[in-house]
């Protein structure tokens, strides 16, 4: 009965009430794209730092995270690799050696860490291969000596990615039905090369006309990156026995991850030719890295499982070796009911200041409920849930709109790239696909009930304090 | 049969032509080496904005040891460096260190210049690992020279593509060479200028590096003096010596 007496007051001043849930309509899809995208963005940081970048799980010689040192191989290494092969809950690992080595080309050097992988293995652990770049070769699939898989920034550092004008781009150019004058200068720029996207473009448009450097600039700009594959990196460094060696590597593919910090410093290569002139033996691996079963267990318990069974190994989760992701996946929770709470108390403001006018037009009618013998219990519950009604509505509209928006730009991605370098240098995708549980929604749902009860204090305690007599005799 | 005489001829001209090539690289690599030298020599660093020039003192014998100890300025006085096989060791005085070059130090450029660590250490490896090729006669400077093209071997830890280097022909001394990465581009150039007679033996006493791509820049190594078969031992290139040498 009041239930529905309170519905339908809702109804009395149509306008009045729109604006209230439109405002909270707003508010709702506001607040859950934002809370979506943050969740999205920090599941793919999170995403990127198990399956790219570190694994559940990595075994290392505690050495090792002191002083990088070639010679701190894994102690026990076999019984270590038995162990872990036969606990049920890790389902995929890999061993991998590790050099840091001084790269240099012709014309650049740079200081990388060289990981001497297995690919078929690899491949199960880490997802790095989907990264190679649309032209940047392939993830091993070559037949010369020596293959090196790099990042686009190490690229960059060894000069071995260019800007320049082939005549692919030419033909490609003349497809797009390019203007005259823009084609005949990209053919004076044929056999030039540029280090950087910003010298190329600075070189090129300066040729050009302004409408026309804004039009095509950046697309030829993209079109003329060059990764020279197959070119040679001699690299230096100390080899197990102390000595200074060298061994050249050809670029077989170039990869691109979210992460520039990592992508900077991680390099891949062959297990059988690092171990080859750095003198690896059979049993010499600086890390194995392994992906548990979490339906079953968590990182912690495999941890300790292995610590355990082995105190000379350190064993560290992706929480410990990626401490901003997993601090990001435990914050996120609490960061946007912060982001949900501020835009609700904000329209708490909104929605008392309706619900007062509501009362105060309605004071009469008010009098005469309670003259007829409606009691203080019963008026509070109408008026507080006519202020719940007004705001879920509001909100379940909102949610509605805000689902709806989260599921087409899941699909599409929001494209940061534009300002994606800062990002990047961080280890947060340029792109970010928002995502959101359903949970969520349901936690939205208690929260509007709270703000509506809360804000229906104040016009309720107007309400109450009304006498019977004084409220009838208002005009 | 005839035919294919025609061909062992040519065959066989092939392998003396590569075989001269590398001859005469080899030849000139002796005799800027010696078994054993004691040089003076000035570096200038020369950049857009400023030019820094270096003196120093070297000692070397054979390919595997090799001094090098800084006269002038006065701020960097003292310090060595030196190579000890494959090792590369620096001193500095002023604050009295002696460390190991680390990989990472190997690419930096020596004392600021154009020449890194590692050519340093790495000089040795230009008549073994690379294929030589006569490539025809030029003049450099009005003097006859072989132009000959070096290209690294498969398996060499090599930067470049490929080398030019025009010797000359009668002095075998290098008047030029021109550096190539892997595309064929222009890297570096280097030019051998003043041939003069140092200990009976003549050479170039001016050695400018060009980078191609910044013309702005460029090295220049000027020598004073060699005195080549010296009478050094190998226990003179020792880290107590570093701190002693003067």
């Amino acid at each position: 009965m009041i239930t529905a007496i309170s519905w339908k007051n809702v109804w009395r001043n149509k306008h009045r009430s729109m604006i209230v849930i439109v405002a909270v309509t707003l508010g709702t899809v506001a607040g859950v794209f934002v809370a979506g995208m943050m969740k999205g963005w920090s599941d793919q940081r999170v995403d990127a730092a198990i399956y790219t970048e570190a694994a559940h799980l990595k075994v290392q010689n505690p050495e090792y995270l002191n002083n990088e040192e070639i010679t701190y191989t894994i102690p026990n290494y076999n019984a270590v690799k038995t162990f872990i092969e036969n606990q049920s809950n890790i389902e995929k690992y890999t061993s991998r050696t590790k050099v840091v080595a001084m790269a240099a080309t012709s014309r650049g050097n740079t200081a990388v860490t060289l990981k001497g992988i297995n690919p078929d293995d690899e491949k199960k652990v880490s997802n790095l291969y989907e990264f190679i770049e649309e032209d940047g070769g392939s993830y091993f699939d070559v037949d010369y000596k020596n293959p090196i898989v790099i990042s686009d920034k190490t690229a960059e550092q060894l000069r071995i990615k260019t800007f320049r004008v082939t005549t692919e781009l030419i033909d490609s150019l003349k497809s797009l039905q390019v203007p005259e004058n823009v084609l005949a200068l990209t053919q004076e720029y044929e056999g030039r090369r540029f280090y950087s996207k910003t010298k190329f473009r600075k070189a090129f448009e300066s040729e050009l006309s302004k409408s026309d450097a804004r039009k095509y600039g950046a697309l030829i700009a993209e079109l003329a990156k060059n990764y020279q594959l197959k070119a040679k990196i001699v690299f230096t460094f100390t080899d197990m026995h102390g000595d200074l060696t060298y061994q050249s590597y050809r670029v077989c593919g170039i990869y691109k991850t979210s992460n520039t910090a990592f992508d900077a410093m991680n390099a891949f290569v062959l297990q059988d030719d690092l171990a080859r002139v750095a003198g690896f033996g059979p049993a010499d691996f600086h890390e194995i890295a392994a992906l548990i079963n979490l339906d079953n267990s968590t990182e912690k318990v495999e941890q300790l499982a292995i610590s355990t069974r082995f105190p000379e190994v350190n064993v560290m989760t992706w929480r410990e070796m990626a401490p901003d992701a997993a601090m990001l996946s435990d914050i996120m929770d609490i960061y946007y009911f912060i982001i949900m709470s501020i835009i609700f108390l904000a329209l708490a403001f909104g929605i008392v200041n309706t619900m007062l006018m509501s009362i105060m037009e309605r004071i009469k009618e008010l009098g005469m409920l309670m003259a007829i013998g409606m009691n203080k219990k019963k008026v509070f519950r109408m008026i507080m849930l006519e202020t719940v009604f007004l705001t879920l509505t509001g909100s379940l509209v909102g949610m509605g709109l805000g689902a709806l928006v989260l599921k087409i730009t899941n699909v599409t991605g929001l494209d940061f790239s534009s300002v994606g370098e800062g990002f990047e240098a961080f280890g947060y995708a340029a792109i970010v696909y928002p995502n959101i549980e359903w949970s969520f929604f349901f936690a939205i749902i208690v929260l509007v009930i709270v703000v509506g009860i809360l804000s229906s204090i104040s016009p309720a305690r107007k309400a109450l304090k009304l006498k019977p007599i004084d409220a009838l005799r208002t005009e | 049969m005839k035919k294919q005489i025609i061909v062992l001829l040519l065959l066989f001209a092939a392998a003396v032509n590569a075989q001269d090539a590398k001859e005469i690289i080899k030849k000139m690599d002796d005799k800027l080496q010696g078994d054993s030298n004691k040089s003076e020599m000035k570096m200038s660093i020369v950049r857009p904005k400023y030019t820094r020039t270096i003196a120093f003192k070297n000692w070397s014998l054979g390919r595997d040891y090799f001094l090098t100890y800084v006269t002038a300025p006065s701020k960097d006085k003292g310090m060595v460096s030196m190579k000890y096989k494959k090792e590369m060791w620096s001193y500095t005085p002023s604050i009295n260190r002696m460390i190991k070059l680390p990989p990472s130090m190997m690419s930096q450029g020596w004392m600021g210049s154009d020449y890194t660590n590692d050519d340093l250490v790495k000089q040795s490896s230009i008549v073994e690992d690379y294929t030589h090729t006569l490539i025809g006669e030029e003049t450099v400077d009005g003097r006859p020279c072989f132009k000959i093209q070096m290209v690294p071997n498969p398996d060499a830890n090599v930067v470049w593509g490929k080398i030019l280097a025009w010797v000359h022909k009668e002095k075998y001394i290098n008047l030029k060479a021109e550096y190539y990465d892997e595309e064929e581009f222009l890297v570096r150039t280097e030019l051998g200028k003043e041939v003069k007679t140092f200990d009976g033996r003549e050479l170039p006493s001016i050695i400018e590096i060009i980078p191609a791509e910044e013309p702005d820049n460029r090295t220049i190594i000027s020598i004073d003096s060699i005195e080549f078969d010296v009478d050094i031992k190998e226990s003179f290139f020792s880290q107590q010596n570093m701190k002693r040498v003067r």
